[in-house]
């Protein structure tokens, strides 16, 4: 199932499938972050801002950056 | 000889950095806190090896201001070796870069740091299969313990002496057909002579780096040039993103490829107890009054009871005014009688009287203080967990998580953390932050005093507080909605926490100590010597009785107006005079709240605007300057009438 990171909830697991945005500057940044596809992420915290572990980091985002990583579910 | 430190932000550069030269720049456990380079030397034998540490970078293609900083480093001062720092947890993420200085045919040693915590975490890492599989030297270290420098240096050593024989590590990247290609055409017909590899400069232009672009058009001819551009226009078939994606994950991939083989992660987690902790710190529930807590211990128990309190009536009141100042006058007087050096030198602006006085006596504990309990939440980590919360409240005028790092500092020294304002993305953001910090945000020594002195007037620091609290929410809040540009999106990596080392914390308050201290005391002096050319020529009356009506509107006795004065030379400067002023016992409770706020608002010091000039130019610094003149004023009337109508 594809949804946005912002959709999942605390402990949820995810790949990530797509970046939706135009921002050229942005979108490299992300990746530049780890947030490329492929990557495996797991929401630790969703309030007052999510916080994402990706490999050994965790990364906070807001939820308008979250709405634009589409992952694919993989939690069991 | 010169070496370049470059990694991503926050894998222990600086520290690497002060082992090598015995130079302390500010390290933490904070992304983006080098924001400028900083030069040491050490020396090898007979060789002269200059070292130089740059500011954190995600990848050589920059997008913040401080990344665009380690880039020009790289590409103008052509180090002779670059070491690339990573945080060994994680090198997956990292790795991309050492290929992209590989491909840049930069010489690179790979220094895999936080050893430590990559065993903790259970990661097994083969760093000499690693070295053998990139062909360059792959060193582990565990930076903050020492551990592994020696190798390092030894390693260094050889390179120096030309025992290690370098042939360039040749990482064969197989990037997609187009790409290919079109890498191969670009790097064909590039002439110049260029820092990086044609390889490396044909891909930051297939990535339209408009600054490549630039340095491109400069050094090759106009044809050259136009059938790049040709080639930019008709032969990609992607869009921006899809080539920096396309490129990106070849390197990714190929960093992968790497790893598998020196590798492995079986069971790999974060140690129990350290997420735990964390999450304290983050969830809500927990983390809000913890920062109450950090607020109220850190900053008003130690910063302003301790430090403003305790040892500033030490310092001032009897290290000064009973022994110092009485000695050094009786000195002066005997030794040099003349009227108008005795003036400059221990008169009631002197030098000594009150230059020095204000530095030693007042600021310096205060912000001594304040700049111990900084050190420590940076060390620790937890300034990101901060960001994290206050993001949603920061957002409202129109800023972002990010932004925490000036805004705390600022609290320290706003000329500091006006310099840090690079961290942050956009122009918008930085200027926002910028006025916000000239504004209403006070510096240490204006906390410190003002903290003391309000504390002694019933409701004083609760008007304080909301005035001041609701300027910088209107004033965020209508900037935010009227300066130019997108609010920018919040994302910021959390280090894990780790106990700050009381020896790192202690040289590193020292030197942020040194910097702001060598800062000030010349300020301090010139000031002094301005006033007693004021005093001399009249003109310093004059001043002060063109500030006289204005402050008297406000309901302040006319000697606040030199407060004023000093506080455009330095905002702790004008605090110092706050807190003569109040021990003169000319000032009433009203007066004492109105003038406190006022002072808090009224304009960044010389120092700030000076900053502010350098980073954003005359026509920003001079336009904040300008607003917050007349606006600090205008709120100090308000508060004024407000008082006497309760």
């Amino acid at each position: 199932m594809k949804v946005n990171l912002s959709q999942l909830r605390v402990g949820e697991q995810g790949k990530i499938y797509a970046l939706n945005t135009d921002k050229a500057d942005f979108y490299r940044k992300l990746l530049n972050l780890g947030f490329f596809p492929g990557s495996e992420v797991k929401v630790i915290q969703t309030f007052p801002t999510y916080l994402i572990q990706l490999g050994f980091t965790q990364i906070a985002l807001d939820r308008k950056t979250c709405g634009l990583i589409e992952v694919l579910v993989t939690t069991k | 000889m010169k070496i370049a430190l470059v990694g991503s932000p926050n894998v222990g550069k600086s520290v690497i950095f002060h082992h090598l030269t015995g130079k302390y720049v500010t390290v933490s456990n904070y992304p983006g806190t080098t924001v400028e380079v900083t030069w040491g030397q050490f020396k090898w034998g007979e060789e002269k090896v200059e070292v130089v540490d740059t500011p954190g970078i995600y990848s050589l293609f920059p997008i913040s201001g401080e990344e665009k900083v380690t880039r020009d480093l790289l590409f103008t001062e052509e180090p002779d070796l670059i070491l690339h720092i990573v945080d060994g947890k994680n090198i997956q993420r990292m790795l991309p870069i050492t290929i992209q200085l590989l491909e840049a045919e930069f010489r690179v040693i790979l220094v895999v740091n936080m050893m430590d915590e990559v065993r903790r975490c259970g990661i097994q890492l083969d760093c000499n299969k690693l070295s053998k599989l990139i062909g360059i030297p792959v060193i582990p270290t565990v930076s903050i313990k020492k551990e592994g420098i020696l190798e390092l240096k030894r390693v260094i050593g050889e390179w120096i002496l030309g025992m290690e024989s370098w042939s360039n590590s040749k990482i064969l990247l197989n990037y997609p057909g187009e790409i290919k290609l079109n890498i191969q055409r670009i790097s064909g017909m590039l002439r110049g002579k260029y820092s990086f590899s044609n390889q490396s400069m044909a891909l930051f232009v297939l990535q339209q780096d408009g600054e490549m672009l630039k340095v491109v058009q400069k050094t090759e001819n106009q044809r050259t040039y136009d059938r790049i551009n040709t080639i930019l226009e008709k032969r990609m078939t992607g869009d921006k993103r899809s080539v920096a994606y396309a490129i990106t994950m070849t390197r990714q991939r190929k960093a992968e490829q790497i790893l598998a083989k020196c590798l492995e992660l079986h069971g790999a987690k974060n140690p129990y107890l350290q997420r735990k902790l964390s999450q304290i710190c983050t969830r809500p529930l927990s983390g809000i009054p913890i920062v109450l807590l950090v607020l109220y211990f850190g900053i008003y128990r130690f910063v302003g009871g301790f430090g403003a309190g305790v040892v500033v009536d030490f310092l001032e009141g009897v290290v000064f005014r009973q022994w110092l100042n009485p000695l050094f006058t009786t000195w002066v007087e005997r030794l040099l009688p003349w009227d108008s050096l005795q003036l400059l030198l221990v008169g009631e602006y002197g030098i000594f009287t009150l230059g020095l006085r204000y530095a030693v006596a007042i600021i310096l504990p205060i912000v001594g203080t304040f700049f111990l309990v900084f050190s420590i939440l940076e060390d620790s980590g937890y300034l990101p967990r901060l960001a994290l919360l206050v993001d949603r409240v920061l957002k409202v005028i129109g800023l972002n998580g990010r932004a925490v790092i000036p805004l705390v500092l600022g609290l320290g020294c706003d000329t500091m953390a006006t310099l840090t304002t690079r961290i942050l993305e956009t122009k918008r953001e930085k200027v926002l932050t910028t006025l916000l910090l000239a504004l209403a945000i006070p510096c240490s020594a204006q906390l410190g005093v003002i903290s003391g002195l309000l504390a002694t007037v019933p409701g004083g620091l609760i008007w304080w507080l909301i005035v001041v609290g609701t300027v910088m929410l209107s004033v965020g809040y209508l900037a935010g909605k009227f300066l130019p540009g997108e609010q920018g999106g919040f994302y910021m990596e959390v280090p894990s926490l780790r106990w700050p080392r009381p020896g790192n914390i202690l040289s590193k308050t020292r030197a942020r100590i040194e910097w702001y201290f060598l800062e000030i005391l010349p300020i301090f002096v010139y000031s002094s010597v301005l006033i007693w050319i004021g005093q001399l020529t009249g003109l310093f009356t004059r001043l002060l009785s063109l500030l006289e009506p204005v402050v008297k509107a406000l309901g302040l006795p006319a000697e606040t107006a030199v407060t004023f004065l000093f506080g455009f030379f330095r905002r702790d400067y004008g605090a110092a005079g706050l807190f003569d002023i109040y021990h003169q016992g000319i000032l009433d409770d009203g007066g004492l709240i109105v003038a406190s706020i006022t002072l808090t608002l009224f304009v960044p010091c010389l120092a700030q605007l000076a900053v502010m000039i350098k980073e954003y130019g005359i026509k920003v610094g001079l336009l904040i300057t300008g607003f917050i003149f007349p606006f600090a004023f205008g709120i100090g009337y308000l508060v004024h009438l407000l008082l006497s109508i309760l």
